[in-house]
């Protein structure tokens, strides 16, 4: 599935990500935890292409590194950034068929509509919508739909229950849950750390830039240090 | 009567600059200072096609329109492109090339005005005026082909990539939108309008190396009064701005028709600097 090797990424000149090591097996949930700054976005972004990257980086054996980031949702990743990034002024609905932008079946992306709108029933109630009228909860929805819609191997959720009120996080992470019962993998970077455990077969800390520790999500959370340090609880 | 008729005129060869010249902004967040030159090089590829390539008039002015926004997509991946990361940059290469473009045009014509046939000739009358029936025709054409871009950017599949970069460039690329093929694509768009303008509208004006300046300084005007990047704000602006100076031509003089525009940016910019239909301010 996704194979990083040896991944540094920077902003112009000032490196964020030293020599990171990653891998996300078929149907896993990985959570990419740890405090700000230590470089989980510029990590995600590299995967996404918009930050110069070195190193491999492989999705299904596929080399990505060095190819734009208009190709990456080809090989089959599904980039979901911090703050949604919607086309704000655009319908619900526009938002989700520019989702499928790179894919030319139009039959698979109706059916894929379809399956966006059965993961998240009220985007199908809002689909005429504009984005910027809707909720903070119904906008990471769209923006998780907008990922869907791509039909990912992969699905990349960079910090999305970020402002969104607890009962549309719960309906949220059942999402996330369906989505890899679908048979996508997911990598996943997120604040709130008990949620994210929730979901999470593997788990892998970053700090300033490193990988600091990787393990399954029992193995971490019965270390009390860890616990402690990482989680606050 | 007349002031309305030659109004709408004058107001649709504005709008169809000045679309073009917001619609890059827009989309590329490019101020193109070569906008104007896109309208010369259309009115010389026609006179070339008709006078010296024998043409018809009609095929003539279609591959004019098609040879500038040629000229547009070359303009864009040759000299916009490497320099897009800078905004004073892309500012002063395109003032560059319209300089060299006037430059180039005095050098291989001379300075002196030429004309073009027009498409149709002819007078029409209209609500009781008597138009020449190229004014006319220009003002048809140019309804039908803001209509075309409005419809090819609300409705088709590369209409909705145009807006979705417009309106967060970096999100459009993760769902897989190739910008610098959608920036290429909008500024020969872009190129297209001024030379559509340029073509319908030089046969009543003329042909001279010096004949983008004034179309550049109205597009510029009539996209801060309308507010850069807004397409209806442009369209609304051109009207204002085409409908005063033809009243002001009529019924003053037609040297204060010239002042209205800058003293409409003047009173814009210290009134509603994001103008009339803007989101934000430009400057």
């Amino acid at each position: 599935m996704l194979d990083l090797h040896g991944v540094s990424a920077a902003y112009g000149k000032a490196e964020v990500v030293h020599g990171v090591d990653l891998h996300v097996g078929p149907g896993e949930v990985v959570s990419l935890l740890g405090p700000n700054g230590a470089g989980k976005t510029t990590l995600l972004k590299a995967i996404a292409g918009t930050v110069t990257a070195r190193g491999s980086i492989r999705l299904d054996g596929q080399e990505m590194c060095g190819q734009p980031a208009h190709f990456r949702p080809r090989f089959g990743v599904g980039h979901c950034p911090e703050g949604r990034r919607l086309f704000a002024e655009l319908s619900v609905l526009n938002n989700l068929r520019l989702g499928a932008f790179s894919r030319r079946d139009a039959a698979g992306v109706e059916e894929d509509l379809e399956r966006v709108f059965g993961l998240f029933p009220r985007l199908r109630e809002r689909a005429g919508q504009r984005v910027s009228t809707l909720s903070g909860g119904e906008q990471q929805m769209a923006a998780v739909g907008r990922a869907m819609m791509s039909r990912p191997k992969l699905l990349v959720l960079d910090e999305p229950s970020v402002g969104i009120a607890q009962r549309l996080k719960n309906l949220l992470f059942q999402a996330v849950r369906e989505i890899c019962r679908q048979g996508v993998s997911i990598l996943l970077v997120e604040q709130d750390v008990r949620a994210a455990l929730a979901v999470s077969d593997r788990v892998y800390l970053m700090e300033s830039g490193r990988i600091a520790r990787e393990g399954t999500r029992e193995a971490l959370s019965a270390d009390d240090g860890i616990r402690r340090a990482y989680f606050g609880m | 009567m007349e002031v309305i008729v030659l109004g709408a005129v004058t107001s649709s060869v504005y709008a169809l600059l000045a679309v073009g010249f917001t619609l890059i902004f827009g989309v590329a967040r490019i101020i193109n200072l070569a906008h104007g030159a896109f309208y010369a090089v259309a009115g010389y590829a026609a006179y070339i096609l008709i006078n010296l390539g024998g043409w018809p008039v009609l095929p003539a002015m279609l591959a004019a329109v098609l040879i500038t926004a040629l000229f547009g997509v070359a303009v864009d991946r040759v000299f916009v492109r490497p320099l897009r990361h800078s905004h004073m940059a892309v500012l002063m290469i395109t003032l560059a090339i319209s300089m060299a473009v006037e430059q180039g045009l005095t050098v291989a014509f001379l300075g002196e005005a030429r004309s073009l046939p027009p498409l149709i000739d002819g007078k029409v009358s209209v609500l009781g005026v008597d138009v020449a029936a190229q004014r006319l025709l220009t003002l048809l054409v140019s309804v039908v082909l803001i209509g075309a871009l409005w419809l090819f950017i609300q409705r088709s599949r590369l209409g909705a990539a145009i807006l979705a970069i417009s309106q967060d460039p970096e999100a459009a690329e993760y769902v897989g939108i190739p910008a610098e093929r959608i920036f290429a694509l909008v500024m020969g768009l872009s190129a297209a309008l001024a030379a559509s303008a340029s073509v319908l509208a030089s046969p009543f004006l003329s042909v001279q190396p010096s004949m983008g300046l004034l179309p550049m300084v109205k597009a510029f005007c009539i996209v801060i009064i309308g507010g850069l990047g807004s397409i209806p704000g442009s369209i609304l602006a051109a009207c204002l701005l085409g409908f005063t100076e033809t009243f002001v031509a009529f019924h003053i003089s037609s040297t204060w028709s010239e002042v209205i525009s800058v003293a409409a940016v003047f009173a814009m910019l210290a009134l509603r600097p994001a103008g009339l239909l803007g989101k934000r301010e430009a400057f």
